[in-house]
This record gives C-alpha cells, sequence and structure tokens, in this order.
C-alpha cells in the first residue's frame, strides 16, 4: 500500500509546498510575467510570436496569462510541473524497470520551479523541460511496449512485492528533493555578472542577488499599487523601503507620488534623505527602457497627457504590446480625441483571455469621448508657436503646465518641491510668487518654509515681507539651532528632525551640492 | 463514400452563392477600410480586403460585386455584419488581367432589412495595363521615439502576399537598422543599409557582395544618414546629420525630428573615396536627403539655414536645392535654388526624381524636414523642364503624405500615409502620368487579412519600390556579424 501511494505522497507535499512559494514569496513574479506579456488568440499574433521567437515562447506566454489571477498562475504552473514529476517518474520505471529511490523524476520539476521564480529571465526553460519530460514519456510508452526486455522488466516492476520499511523510502525521496532543491537555489543566487541601468556590468554576489531580489520584489509591489492607483498602499510600501535606507530611484519615484497623494509631499519628503536630488520626483527621458515604463505615470497625475504619451510609446516600443501599455495608449488617445488610433490600441484587448471585459470599458469611454479620472489639462493650450518639453527638466514643464492650469495642486507642489531639491532657490521663488501666495490664515508647509527662510537671507527681510510671505515661529526656531550646530563645523551633530530639514539636505545629501541659485 | 460525395458537393454549392441584385439604394454610405474603390490598379497588384461598416443597424451581410465596366460581375464576395471581405486572387487576376486598359467596378451592396441595396459610393477603378515593379521594401518598427525593439526590413511581393525578411534585428542582439537604399530600384546593382550599435557601420551589396564601411566617415563632422545612391551605381549621396529629437508638450503632434546641422557628400562604393565641397558642407546651411537624378550626375537636396540654440525649430524650413557633381574630378558645381520653399512659409523633404529625369516629387511641409510627424505633410510634384510644382492632391489626404519612391516606369509610385488613424504609416500605391504630371486615386498596400490595418501596431517605414528580390540575405546578415567596418576618408574641394 504504502509503494502504492508514495508517488501521490510526494506529489501532494510537492504541491503544497510550490503553492505557498508561488502564493507567498514568488507571487511578485507571476504577476511580474503576466504584467509584461500578451498572449492573443489572434493568428497574425501568434505566427509573428513564433517566427520572432519560437514556439516554446508562445506557448510560455500563454501559460504566463493565468498569472492574471496569481492564484490561478500559480495552480497552472504547480499542475504542471508536478504533471511533469508524474510524467518523468513513469518514464523512468518504464525504461528502467527500477523504482526511483533517490527520486531523479523530481529533478525535472525543480527544474521547472527555478525557472519560473525568477523576473530577469521569462521562464521559457520551464517549458522547454516539461515539453522534454512529455516527449520522453511518450517514448517510454512505445519502448515499454514494443522492446521486449523493457516490458518484461516494467512488468516485473508492476508486480514486485512491497518491500520492509517502504516509509523509509519515502523520506529518502523526501531528502532527494531537499538536495535537489537547495542546489537549485543555490545556482539561482550564485554571483553572477548583472548589466545595471546605467548599462555598465558589475559583479554580484550572493547576498547582493538575494538583497536585489527583496528590491526587486518591493518595486513590483509597489508598481502594482501605482497602476491600481492604491495610493495608501503605495505610501506603505515605499515608506517601508525608505526606511531601510537603501538608495533606489524608481521607489524614490513611487514616493514623490505617493506622498503626494496623502497630502504629505513637502511635509515629509525629506525624512528620508534624498540622494537623486530632483530626479527624485522624475525619470529623465534618457532612452532606457525601464525608466520608459514608468516615466509617464507622474505626467498622468500631472494631467499633462502628452508627455505621458510619449513615455508610454517608449514603454510599448521597449517592452511590446502589454495590456498596460495598450490601455494606457488608448486612455491617452481618448482623452486627445485620437479615436482611430484608440481603437487600434484597443483591439489586441479583445483576443485575450482576460483583459475583453478592460477592453468594453474601453470601448465604452471611447464612445463618450473622456477617460475615467484623467484629464488632459494643456488640451486648450494655443499650438502656436510651438512649445517643447524639457525632457531632462521637469522643472520649466511644471511651470508651463501651471501657467495653462494654475488651479493644479499637484504641479504646484511637484514644482516647489523640484526648484528646491534643485537647490534653485529662484525658480523656487518664483513659482511661489506667481502661484502660491501667502494665506492670511496659517502658516506654509514646513519644507516651504525652510526654503523660504534661505530666500530671505538672499533677497532682505523687507523685500521678502513685501511680498507677502511669513515664516512661522518653530520654522524660525528650528533654523536658529540648525545654524548653531551647523557652525560647529566637524563636530556638528545633527538632530534626527534636523536631518528632515532642507537645510540639512543643502548642506549634506543635495547632489548639486552645497551651492544655491538665486 | 456516396455520403461524403453529397457532403462535398452541398459544401461546394452552398459556396458558389447566387449573383444579388440591387432593389433600391444605401441611404447611408458604407465605409470600406482601407478605401479601395476608385483606385486606378496596376495589372499585377494583388487582390484587396478589407472591412465594411455602416451605421445602419438594419444590415445583416454585405456583398461586393466586381466586373468589367458595363458588364455583369465576375466575382461577388459577400460577409456577414462584420463586413471582411477578401477577393479571391485567383479571380482578381482573371479579372485585372481581362480589363487591362479599361475600367472595373467594385459595387458594395448591403443586405438591409432582407433588401440588397447598393451603395453609392463611385465604384469605378481604371486598370493600368503597365504593371508596378513587382517587390516593395519596407522597414517595420513600432512607432517610438528613441527606443527600439523588434525592427527588420521586408521585402514584399506585390503580385501575392508573401512577405520576406531581408534582416531582422533578432538575429543580431537587436540592434538598430535603418535608411535602406537601392539604386535604380535594383537590389543587385546596388542596395544599402546603416546599422547603429556595437556592430555598427554602413552595409553596401553590390552584386551579390557586401562590405561594411565606417558611417562616421573621417573628417566628416557627422555619421552618414540619409542616403541616395545613384542609378548608375557608383556613387552614394549622404547627408551627415547631427539629428535631435523634441516633444511637443500639447496638441496633436507628438514630436519634431530636428536636425541641428548636417552637410552632404558623395561616396564612391568603387575607390572608396568620399567627397564634399564648400557649397554643401559648412555651417551656414544644413543640407539633407540628397537624391539624385536620372544622369547620375545632379542631386537634388533639401537646405535651409543653419540654426543655433535661440532659433525656434518651427521657423526652421528647407529650401529644395540641386547641384552638378563631376564623377571623374568628384568636384561639385551649379547650385541651384529650384523652389525657395521657405520664402512661401512652407518646408520641403524627400526630393524624388522619376526615372525619365522630367518630374521631382518631393514633401511640402509647414517647417521642419521630418515630414512623417506633420498633418498638414502633402506630396508635391515640380515639372524640371518648366521648374512650376503643383500640389498632388489626388493622392493627398487630410492627415500626413510623406515618403516615397517611384517605381522604374515612373508611371507608379508608392507613398507613406497616415490617412488611416493619423499615426501608424502605411504604404499607399499610385499611378502617375509622365505626361501630364497628374496622379490617380491610390490605395494602401493590399493584404491578406481584412482586418489586418485594424490590428497591425507597426509603422511601414521607407516604402521602396524595387524590381527584384533581395537574394543575398545571409550575406547581409554575415556582413554585420562578422565584417570590421573599413575607414572612409572624406575629401573636401
Amino acid at each position: 500500500m504504502m509503494r502504492t501511494f508514495q508517488k501521490y505522497i510526494i506529489a501532494a507535499v510537492m504541491a503544497i509546498v510550490l503553492m505557498i512559494a508561488y502564493l507567498t514569496t514568488y507571487e511578485y513574479v507571476i504577476y511580474f510575467h503576466e504584467q509584461h506579456h500578451l498572449f492573443r488568440f489572434f493568428g497574425p499574433y501568434i505566427s509573428e510570436t513564433i517566427h520572432q521567437e519560437g514556439i516554446f515562447y508562445l506557448l510560455t506566454e500563454f501559460i504566463v496569462q493565468f498569472g492574471y489571477w496569481t492564484w490561478l498562475g500559480a495552480i497552472v504552473w504547480t499542475a504542471l510541473e508536478v504533471g511533469a514529476y508524474f510524467l518523468a517518474l513513469n518514464a523512468w520505471r518504464r525504461l528502467t524497470g527500477l523504482r526511483d529511490y533517490i527520486c531523479v523524476s523530481a529533478i525535472p520539476t525543480v527544474i521547472m520551479f527555478f525557472a519560473t521564480v525568477s523576473v530577469d529571465s521569462f521562464p521559457v526553460l520551464a517549458v522547454k523541460v516539461f515539453a522534454w519530460v512529455l516527449g520522453l514519456w511518450l517514448l517510454s510508452l512505445i519502448l515499454s511496449r514494443f522492446v521486449p526486455p523493457l516490458r518484461r522488466r516494467y512488468s516485473a516492476l508492476k508486480n514486485a512485492p512491497e518491500g520492509k520499511r517502504p516509509w523509509i523510502w519515502v523520506l529518502v525521496s523526501f531528502a532527494a528533493i531537499g538536495i535537489y532543491a537547495y542546489k537549485g537555489y543555490q545556482d539561482s543566487t550564485e554571483p553572477t555578472e548583472v548589466t545595471t541601468h546605467g548599462g555598465k556590468k558589475r559583479m554580484f554576489s550572493r547576498e547582493e542577488r538575494i538583497k536585489q531580489r527583496h528590491s526587486e520584489q518591493v518595486m513590483i509591489q509597489a508598481e502594482r499599487a501605482l497602476k491600481d492607483k492604491d495610493w495608501d498602499e503605495l505610501y506603505v510600501i515605499s515608506e517601508d523601503y525608505a526606511r531601510e535606507g537603501t538608495k533606489n530611484h524608481l521607489m524614490a519615484y513611487f514616493r514623490g507620488m505617493a506622498l503626494y497623494h496623502q497630502g504629505k509631499l513637502l511635509t515629509d519628503l525629506l525624512d528620508y534623505p534624498q540622494y537623486f536630488g530632483p530626479k527624485s520626483l522624475f525619470f529623465p527621458w534618457e532612452a532606457d527602457r525601464h525608466c520608459a515604463e514608468f516615466g509617464g505615470y507622474v505626467y498622468e497625475e500631472l494631467g499633462a497627457v502628452n508627455p505621458a504619451q510619449h513615455w508610454e510609446f517608449e514603454a510599448l516600443v521597449g517592452w511590446g504590446e502589454t495590456s498596460t501599455h495598450l490601455s494606457n495608449l488608448a486612455r491617452y488617445c481618448i482623452a486627445q480625441g485620437k479615436t482611430e488610433q484608440a481603437k487600434k490600441f484597443i483591439a489586441p484587448l479583445r483576443h485575450t483571455l482576460f483583459y475583453r471585459g478592460l477592453a468594453r470599458d474601453l470601448d465604452r469611454q471611447l464612445a463618450a469621448g473622456k477617460v475615467d479620472s484623467l484629464t488632459n489639462c494643456l488640451a486648450d493650450t494655443p499650438q502656436d508657436p510651438a512649445r517643447w518639453d524639457n525632457v531632462l527638466n521637469l522643472g520649466s514643464d511644471l511651470r508651463y503646465i501651471l501657467l495653462s492650469d494654475p488651479d493644479n495642486d499637484m504641479a504646484r507642489e511637484y514644482a516647489v518641491a523640484y526648484f528646491l531639491l534643485a537647490n534653485n532657490l529662484g525658480a523656487f521663488y518664483r513659482t511661489m510668487k506667481d502661484f502660491w501666495p501667502m494665506p492670511e490664515q496659517g502658516y506654509l508647509p514646513p519644507m516651504v518654509e525652510q526654503g523660504l527662510v534661505l530666500v530671505r537671507s538672499h533677497i532682505g527681510p523687507e523685500q521678502f515681507a513685501a511680498d507677502g510671505y511669513r515664516i512661522s515661529p518653530e520654522t524660525e526656531q528650528q533654523f536658529l539651532e540648525f545654524v548653531t550646530e551647523l557652525n560647529k563645523g566637524q563636530k556638528a551633530r545633527f538632530s534626527p528632525s534636523q536631518q528632515k530639514t532642507y537645510w540639512y539636505y543643502v548642506q549634506r545629501v543635495s547632489p548639486q551640492g552645497r551651492e544655491l541659485t538665486f | 463514400m456516396k455520403k461524403l460525395i453529397y457532403i462535398v458537393i452541398a459544401v461546394a454549392l452552398c459556396g458558389c452563392s447566387k449573383m444579388v441584385e440591387p432593389q433600391g439604394t444605401l441611404q447611408d454610405p458604407v465605409k470600406m477600410t482601407p478605401e479601395y474603390r476608385g483606385a486606378t490598379f496596376p495589372v499585377n497588384i494583388a487582390a484587396p480586403s478589407f472591412i465594411l461598416e455602416s451605421e445602419n443597424e438594419g444590415i445583416t451581410e454585405f456583398a461586393v460585386q466586381l466586373g468589367r465596366e458595363g458588364e455583369s460581375p465576375d466575382i461577388q464576395v459577400t460577409s456577414g455584419r462584420d463586413g471582411k471581405i477578401s477577393i479571391p486572387l485567383k479571380k482578381w487576376r482573371k479579372l485585372l488581367e481581362s480589363a487591362k486598359g479599361s475600367n472595373i467596378y467594385l459595387r458594395v451592396l448591403a443586405n438591409n432589412g432582407g433588401q440588397w441595396q447598393l451603395d453609392e459610393t463611385v465604384s469605378i477603378s481604371p486598370v493600368s495595363p503597365n504593371p508596378i515593379d513587382e517587390y516593395l521594401c519596407y522597414r517595420l518598427l513600432y512607432p517610438g521615439y528613441e527606443l527600439w525593439s523588434f525592427i527588420g526590413i521586408y521585402e514584399r511581393n506585390l503580385t501575392n502576399y508573401e512577405q520576406k525578411p531581408i534582416l531582422e534585428n533578432k538575429d543580431f542582439d537587436r540592434q538598430c537598422i535603418n535608411c535602406h537604399n537601392f539604386s535604380a530600384g535594383n537590389p543587385e546593382q546596388g542596395l544599402m543599409i546603416h546599422v547603429r550599435g556595437p556592430q555598427g557601420g554602413t552595409l553596401i551589396s553590390r552584386n551579390g557582395k557586401v562590405e561594411k564601411i565606417n558611417s562616421h566617415f573621417d573628417g566628416a563632422n557627422h555619421g552618414a544618414t540619409y542616403p541616395g545612391w545613384s542609378p548608375d551605381g557608383k556613387f552614394i549621396a549622404f547627408s551627415a546629420n547631427d539629428v535631435g529629437q523634441v516633444f511637443h508638450s500639447s496638441g496633436t503632434k507628438p514630436i519634431e525630428v530636428v536636425d541641428r546641422a548636417a552637410d552632404l557628400m558623395v561616396y564612391n562604393v568603387d575607390t572608396h573615396r568620399a567627397y564634399s565641397d564648400s557649397t554643401i558642407c559648412g555651417g551656414q546651411y544644413i543640407e539633407t536627403f540628397p537624391n539624385w537624378g536620372p544622369d547620375s550626375r545632379t542631386i537634388y537636396f533639401c537646405r535651409a539655414n543653419a540654426i543655433n540654440e535661440s532659433t525656434p525649430l518651427d521657423s526652421v524650413r528647407y529650401d529644395l536645392c540641386s547641384i552638378r557633381f563631376d564623377p571623374q574630378s568628384g568636384r561639385f558645381s551649379d547650385l541651384q535654388v529650384l523652389y525657395a520653399a521657405a520664402a512661401d512659409s512652407a518646408s520641403v523633404s524627400f526630393p524624388r526624381c522619376s526615372p525619365d529625369g522630367r518630374w521631382l516629387m518631393f514633401t511640402r511641409s509647414s517647417y521642419g524636414n521630418f515630414s512623417i510627424w506633420h498633418p498638414e505633410a502633402d506630396l508635391c510634384v515640380m515639372d524640371l523642364k518648366t521648374k512650376q510644382w503643383h500640389k498632388l492632391d489626388e493622392v493627398n489626404s487630410s492627415s500626413i503624405e510623406s515618403y516615397h519612391s517611384w517605381d522604374s516606369s515612373g508611371c507608379w509610385f508608392v507613398f507613406s500615409s497616415k490617412r488611416m488613424d493619423g499615426l501608424w504609416a502605411r504604404p499607399y500605391i499610385a499611378a502617375f502620368d509622365p505626361e501630364t504630371g497628374r496622379a490617380s486615386v491610390p490605395f494602401c498596400l493590399p493584404q491578406k487579412s481584412p482586418d489586418f490595418y485594424q490590428e497591425f501596431t507597426r509603422t511601414f517605414n521607407i516604402p521602396e519600390l524595387v524590381k527584384s528580390p533581395v537574394v543575398n540575405t545571409d550575406a547581409l546578415l554575415h556582413g554585420i556579424i562578422s565584417q570590421q567596418p573599413q575607414s572612409i576618408e572624406l575629401r573636401q574641394q
């Protein structure tokens, strides 16, 4: 009895472990691949994909689409991997006429699993391994039927009596699988040369690779929250990450948006060092497909549809026709009144298993001529003379948006933050005077006040007062304490609250150095 | 067995639908995408496929009938409400052959509430006895800006639907390939392709042999960019451009591609020498888009005043110019401004001289030179005898018409148009009358699938008509992967 059920016990444990891994540690990988591929039931797409990438790539795209619901993706991968175990076991028995005491037939499953848990490589290998095992099993079916020695041995194996203490072999099998899994993990984290976003190659140690995976996981979770416009979740994720102290441009960019939507941009931005300076608020246009994927989101939030679309086109080129890029482009086209273009971007979604509903929703928005929760704040801007985006400097674009849409709160807060982080107090103060007069009651946000203190020292208190700005007594006191500490020179020990000020940013963090521009 | 025969006969009978007779006319016009009615067809073109659409919800099916003018229809194709129509290729060929030099009709009928009604859109199409060059080469890519991924240069047989890759960047690490150009529409005589990336260079293929040269000539300010191969196959004129991109902050135009500087130079493919001259190379002007006359002595090009950082980019306008080139001495002379477009508040790009040397087709837009992003861009043609030019309104639309090339007879040309949606360039073909300088109603490159243009999200770039297929594709790929680029020295005269 034990021998009969041994394979089912192993398979059941395997399935449980795989499901737990896919639904917890590696759930983000299933999501990532699904978001970067789009299987379509459409002849030209199928023939083109086979031509460009091969049949296994197409089959992998087919499987990956089930990750739309990550639990379903987990079930599909688990089923394939457990299925591979059964096929391999059966093939082993038919071809060797031996029991698989050390669970060699679990090796394909282990290979498949580790091929599916990295965002760096598309899991084509897993599908290839499955196909190979399937082919081997079919071959074993034929050989064990038509080759007499194999047929005899397989028949003898089936009729062999159960040995003593069969549960020992179950334990041996689990121990063997554990060894295979350990080897797989070691291989998947072994030091390797990685091309960084700047195009440079660098050797990553095992520890760095593990840390990098953690960062990937957090970034993908943040990306998910951003796409869902779940600002609370994005805020939590980005704050947790910032607390870890790792420098990461993408997470800094996400955090900026999350803070704005929490109403905390100009109060909490400097809670953690802004190592990327003004670039923490946006991505400069540098023909990088990783940046292209996210660069447009801040413009969408700002209501600047044209630059959002430019980024999204680059993302489409860099990553292909994914559901996100197609639907974003369709939305931008609808917002710009480009209905024929919008139709083209919606069309591929209709051929998918899971995005037909999205296509119908976009059709509805197309018919209505407007996009849910998206405004094109530059729609009525004069076209003559032409005005060009400054793709390396968000500040000038923010001012342009404010000129067209002075009530755009996000543009105003981002402009102020941008110019402060750029050490450009002149542009900061101009923006304040043009778009953010002093309120009659209360005071301005702390980061703004801290910038204004420096402006006042440059233009003089009379002019500053004439412009109508005031500084709160708390900020005045804080500044005095900061200057006192600063004057200690090398012996200065800034308190945690002082390290969260704009003055500290200028003195210690700003990538532009201490130089301020007026 | 008998049962099987009955089934086959029954299926065959179902397939042979009876010719429907119109009982009245439709109130609302039926939209055809792409539009083929009224177009002039070359006798050897593949059959079109298209989609019919109507806002009339009472329509349950469509029928398309084709035949020789004044005669009963030879072909009928029906479809359901989805309006997908594919004309059978064999019947189409037979029809065109029989109607060579006369007209055919392509009429649309719709079953409206059980009654077949005729769409009144003009449906008479001339069939030209002049065949078009059999192959069309183009680059397919996503309409992006700086990044690229899948890029391929393909060759389409116009008499059927076969498309073959000439080069696809999946075979060489996704590097960029661009600016394919032919000598007199003959790939055997001359084919040139730029490769950008670690294995970059300019591939030059002649008589099956491929060599790779360094695109940046020694002594040139910038790398070789836009090419024009002389009809005698001995010279390639290049513009060497410092290209930049800027993005419109608002409005319908997405991007402006600008030349910060550009010069002209001529490369002798036999001697590996390159020539230039102060009249076409220097800081005073920006010269671009060279193209040769049929004598291989005259170069047509576009020229604008040099710009600096403060020049408003929407004020940069290019004139249409020509210059003589002496192949013996490598000297340039007799620079002429053929059309002072800038003074006309217009700008010229892509001059292409007809094979007979009489007509010069160009794109005219309001500013700049990269007209594929300018909705106002239209095709024009100049009579080089009189230097008079006119717009080719027969082929222009309210959207973009831009890059164009002649077939070897001068009776046909292909051009890029974004008229379908404003974003993706599609190749359109039109007949040209070398006597009058007028064109006929154009048609979009026929595809096998009716919904091809509704689903295909890559743009057709640089459509070039060629007489024969490119046969040495393996040698081209080998040239990219294995050859080191040869340095070329530029001689300033």
